[in-house]
């Protein structure tokens, strides 16, 4: 039975603050002490979650497809897609963990390698340059020029791992992994450079990687290569900043229901039964 | 840093979410979030003793 002392106002209307903003359905009842534990509490958990997690440990769904990387296939390709399971205890945490279902919606409506560069591309670039089966790693600067369909114009500069600097103009086709993916980094293979020697090698083609901006990867689907980098990168810490996220939204399903129906043992000030006390038949 | 040290605020948040999901009398939540947190802590630091125990003598 409901405490009387409580005054839980409409009950529905505060549930449903109470998932949306861990809290706020207390605050609406004017329980302020409560409010301000599962506020702190809650949100502090999945916010430490998340910044263990280099902001990724957050998504609502694993792509996967023919080839090793989901980013370069093409629009039309047969993709499978599974649902995070973690995901169903994230989302009780309420808006902080929406962006997911926005970023699948946005996914599934832009999917597919770019050939198309509308605006001008300018983003520093880790990668290999590539001469037949020999491969140079490299790093530095890639700027593209928007071209017709399936070309791009521009330059890379550049040092491989042992210091030496490259540089090589670029007039030929230009893939970009798909737009809107749950990795930082956008995957991209351009074929036709010119004006560029490493040692005895002339490579003719570019593979790496560019960042994506923050609003194009985070919560976003992902497939199991960027979920296997992320392990690799961040080994356990990666666990445990999923585990945080995890606890905090299963917390929030508790507070939820603290807000509907008030604390399961009661107000706190009743007498303890007396065990002792023999029982009435 | 190792990562047993993350069960300390993650132990504490628990604790204290969930006792405060089970009374309203804040001096009731903070005594029973309180005994709960170092019940918790005291049965991790036994079974971090036990399975630090047993892969050091492998």
């Amino acid at each position: 039975m409901r405490d009387p002392r409580i005054n839980f106002r409409s009950r529905e209307v505060a549930a449903v603050l109470a998932f949306l903003v861990p809290g706020a359905g207390h605050l609406y009842q004017k329980r302020r002490l409560k409010a301000g534990v599962f506020f702190a509490g809650i949100l502090s958990l999945f916010l430490g979650g998340m910044i263990l997690g280099n902001w990724q440990p957050v998504y609502s769904q694993v792509i996967s497809g023919p080839g090793a990387s989901v980013q370069m296939l093409p629009g039309d390709a047969p993709i499978a897609t599974s649902y995070s399971i973690g995901y169903t205890a994230q989302v009780l945490v309420g808006l902080p963990a929406i962006p997911s279902l926005v970023q699948q919606l946005r996914f599934k409506a832009d999917m597919g390698v770019v050939k198309t560069l509308n605006e001008e591309l300018d983003s520093e670039f880790v990668g290999v340059l590539q001469s037949r089966d020999k491969y140079v790693p490299v790093s530095g600067r890639l700027t593209l020029q928007p071209a017709r369909l399936g070309t791009g114009t521009g330059t890379f500069t550049g040092v491989t791992r042992d210091g030496t600097a490259v540089a090589a103009e670029i007039d030929g086709s230009v893939d970009l992994g798909c737009r809107v993916f749950g990795s930082p980094r956008r995957e991209i293979s351009i074929a036709g450079l010119s004006g560029v020697q490493v040692g005895e090698l002339k490579p003719d083609r570019l593979y790496g990687t560019i960042s994506r901006p923050f609003l194009n990867w985070y919560q976003a689907p992902r497939d199991n290569g960027e979920l296997d980098r992320l392990h690799g990168n961040l080994s356990q810490r990666y666990d445990i900043a999923c585990v945080f996220t995890w606890i905090a939204g299963l917390l929030n399903l508790m507070a939820i229901w603290d807000a509907y129906d008030g604390p399961a043992y009661g107000y706190g000030d009743e007498e303890p039964e007396d065990e002792n006390e023999p029982k009435e038949n | 840093m190792p990562s047993i040290v993350y069960a300390v605020p993650l132990a504490g948040v628990i604790s204290l979410v969930y006792c405060s999901t089970r009374y309203e009398l804040p001096s009731r939540i903070f005594q029973t979030a309180t005994v709960m947190f170092i019940k918790t802590l005291f049965g991790l630091a036994i079974l971090y003793a036990i399975l630090w125990y047993f892969s050091s003598t492998n």
